[in-house]
């Protein structure tokens, strides 16, 4: 895989101002997506996913403020670009959708115009944005388009919802694909064809995707690669088959022991604890108070990042050449062997 | 009480419900015609999508609605006539529900004391009783005393959570009545209470009704269950038979539709769809609900059933 690459961002650091003191919700990350591929992030609520995500569109709220760091793209860095310049950007080459469709459409506009806006911005005439917008409506799966298109989006169930959000997204031929949570509202069943349809559309269009969730499950079926985030950092970073079948930080094994999979009998590996306060970030390792593996070393120093290959990464003292050597809980290694074999038979 | 003793059964519960008037008069069938039994000391999981009538169900057995047809008895008292002062008070000494959502269902203005001990407090028990159960329950769902003179906004969604565990489980009822208690919750926090449900299972010899829409956590947490669609039970069964035998299309579509953490298999899947036209023809018989084999039933007519029975059998 040495496709160019697309977005890069490195050492981005985001706080918010908040009562009570400042928020550090990203604490220097860099990770770069690739023509075509597909970066997943993973984190829970908090660990500083979605405001990666804004950071890169420019739209954080007024409270935050990137205070280090280069988002590159394009030759523009994004994080100090000016609003102007961001302008041609957002929406035009770099799409976003958002979890919930219901609150990111105007409940009082027609679905059809909030599609044409973005190509009538871009000096399309109207009659050709309708057309455009119809066809789009038809690739994300609408039926009827002719009739739909003069509904508002309250006459659209949530998934429905999800394809004008995703249409609108592609409206300005984006190069970049941004998916925040794309799915969590919505039911598995369709979930299931949203996924495909992200899947079929970057296909068809060699979109880059930053596919942002907390879902383990639909990461595994989303990821070329992953970043797995936790208070801020990225603790660990690989391909797909890199942290699900050989994870290296404690954080990514507690991830993946506490969601049970259709053969969990065991009593679940629950994490203990609640994540930090970011406005007081921990000493070290911000995962060393609830990480059974955590050595001295870990609530003095941040461990540096570790490379294990060459597209796998972790940031854990574990890995350190003078640690003593310790393995993933035996559980999942289990779970892991029952991976290996259910892809085999697949 | 032997194992197997049926505590709830549900007998053609119907729950509509109606808007407008005149005219434009409209009946939704939230739950038509369901029926199923839960044995003493099972968890029973309810699945399905949004808008199957999953929750309904479980509030109209609890009695947060008037059910429009049907029975439900609770340990052979049938619990869903009309409304009496008797009735209400045997309801709230063996059920309790815990909600989804750990922020809307907790009032604001109440500390954690008044919230978990308000139905010891309407039964006359004295201040100390009061606070001596309510401590000893906060503990058991792993908070401890200084949190009972706290408000509900100084927790985390996961100890929120607990706080309505404790509030649910402080009566000491038979039945619990779980909706989605954990989809609100992240991922490494829904492990933790998802533990402390089956401990306090396990210890005080609860039967739970679990209702979700996460698959692999009712599939971990339940003996048996249900699949709803569209107000309609279309298949129960144990849970395993059910994961590795479903019968009814629209299960294998929700089993397939199911993300799993493994990208081997992610990968390759092949998903199935459910469209009720095409895979069923009810124009000539009227489907029903049949045993396919002990304990395995399925919503379907004669035709299907005969071949349900094959495809299990060969």
């Amino acid at each position: 895989m040495a496709q160019e690459t697309i977005l890069n961002v490195r050492d981005l650091r985001v706080s918010f101002r908040a009562y009570g003191g400042t928020v550090q919700a990203v604490r220097g990350i860099s990770f770069d997506l690739r023509r075509g591929e597909t970066v997943a992030i993973v984190g829970e609520s908090g660990s500083g996913k979605s405001v990666t995500s804004k950071a890169i569109m420019g739209i954080l709220p007024s409270n935050a403020s990137v205070d280090a760091g280069t988002i590159m793209y394009d030759g523009v860095d994004l994080a100090h670009a000016p609003e102007n310049v961001m302008h041609d950007i957002r929406g035009k080459r770099i799409g976003l959708v958002f979890q919930d469709p219901l609150s990111s459409l105007n409940p009082i506009m027609k679905v059809g115009k909030q599609i044409t806006e973005v190509l009538t911005r871009k000096g399309m005439d109207r009659k050709q944005a309708r057309a455009k917008a119809l066809q789009l409506m038809k690739d994300v799966g609408i039926p009827e388009a002719e009739r739909r298109i003069n509904q508002y989006p309250f006459q659209f169930s949530g998934g429905m919802r999800q394809r004008i959000v995703i249409a609108i997204a592609l409206a300005g031929d984006p190069e970049i694909m941004i998916c925040d949570e794309p799915t969590t509202a919505l039911d598995v069943t369709v979930q299931a064809k949203i996924l495909e349809l992200i899947n079929a559309l970057k296909a068809e269009r060699s979109l880059s995707v930053i596919f942002i969730t907390h879902d383990l499950g639909v990461v595994a079926q989303m990821a070329d690669r992953i970043c797995v985030m936790y208070a801020g950092k990225i603790v660990e970073m690989g391909t797909a088959e890199e942290i699900f079948l050989q994870p290296a930080h404690p954080y990514t094994w507690a991830l993946l022991s506490s969601m049970p999979d259709l053969d969990t009998r065991d009593r679940l590996a629950a994490i203990p604890g609640a994540p930090p306060n970011m406005i007081h970030p921990p000493k070290g390792d911000a995962f060393a108070p609830r990480n059974p593996y955590a050595l001295n070393i870990d609530f003095e120093e941040e461990p540096p990042v570790f490379r294990l290959s060459e597209t796998h990464y972790a940031a854990t003292w574990l890995l350190h050449p003078k640690a003593a050597k310790v393995d993933m809980p035996e559980s999942l290694a289990r779970r892991i062997q029952r991976m290996k074999e259910a892809g085999g038979r697949a | 009480m032997p194992e197997t003793t049926k505590i709830l059964e549900v007998e053609h519960l119907c729950q509509y419900f109606t808007s407008g008037h005149g005219r434009n008069r409209m009946t939704v069938k939230a739950v038509d015609d369901v029926s199923f039994s839960v044995r003493q000391a099972e968890t029973f999981g309810l699945v399905g999508e949004s808008g199957c009538g999953k929750t309904t169900t479980g509030r109209a057995i609890i009695r947060l609605y008037n059910p429009t047809s049907g029975t439900v008895r609770f340990d052979g008292r049938e619990i869903s006539g009309p409304m009496t002062r008797s009735l209400s008070d045997y309801l709230s000494r063996n059920m309790a529900m815990i909600f989804q959502d750990p922020i809307e269902s907790l009032n604001p203005r109440m500390t954690i004391e008044e919230i978990v001990g308000e139905s010891l407090r309407l039964r006359g028990m004295s201040r100390e009783e009061v606070h001596r159960q309510v401590v000893a329950m906060l503990e058991k769902v792993g908070l401890t005393e200084e949190h009972a003179t706290r408000y509900p906004h100084e927790f985390s969604g996961g100890q929120r959570q607990r706080v309505g565990i404790a509030r649910a489980m402080i009566a000491r009822p038979r039945l619990i009545i779980a909706d989605e208690p954990v989809s609100a919750l992240d991922v490494s926090i829904q492990a933790q209470v998802i533990n402390l449900l089956n401990d306090l299972k396990q210890e005080l010899g609860l039967t739970i009704l679990f209702i979700a829409h996460n698959l692999s956590v009712v599939k971990y947490f339940s003996d048996r269950i249900g699949v709803m669609y569209y107000g309609k039970m279309v298949e129960i069964a144990e849970s395993d038979d059910l994961y590795s035998h479903p019968l009814h299309p629209y299960t294998r579509a929700l089993l397939s539709a199911i993300p799993q953490p493994n990208p081997l298999t992610e990968r390759k899947r092949c998903r199935v769809d459910y469209a009720p036209e095409r895979d069923h023809d009810y124009s000539r018989e009227k489907p029903e609900m049949h045993e396919v084999e002990p304990g395995h039933l399925v919503y379907c007519s004669q035709t299907e059933l005969a071949r349900y029975r094959q495809e299990l059998n060969g």
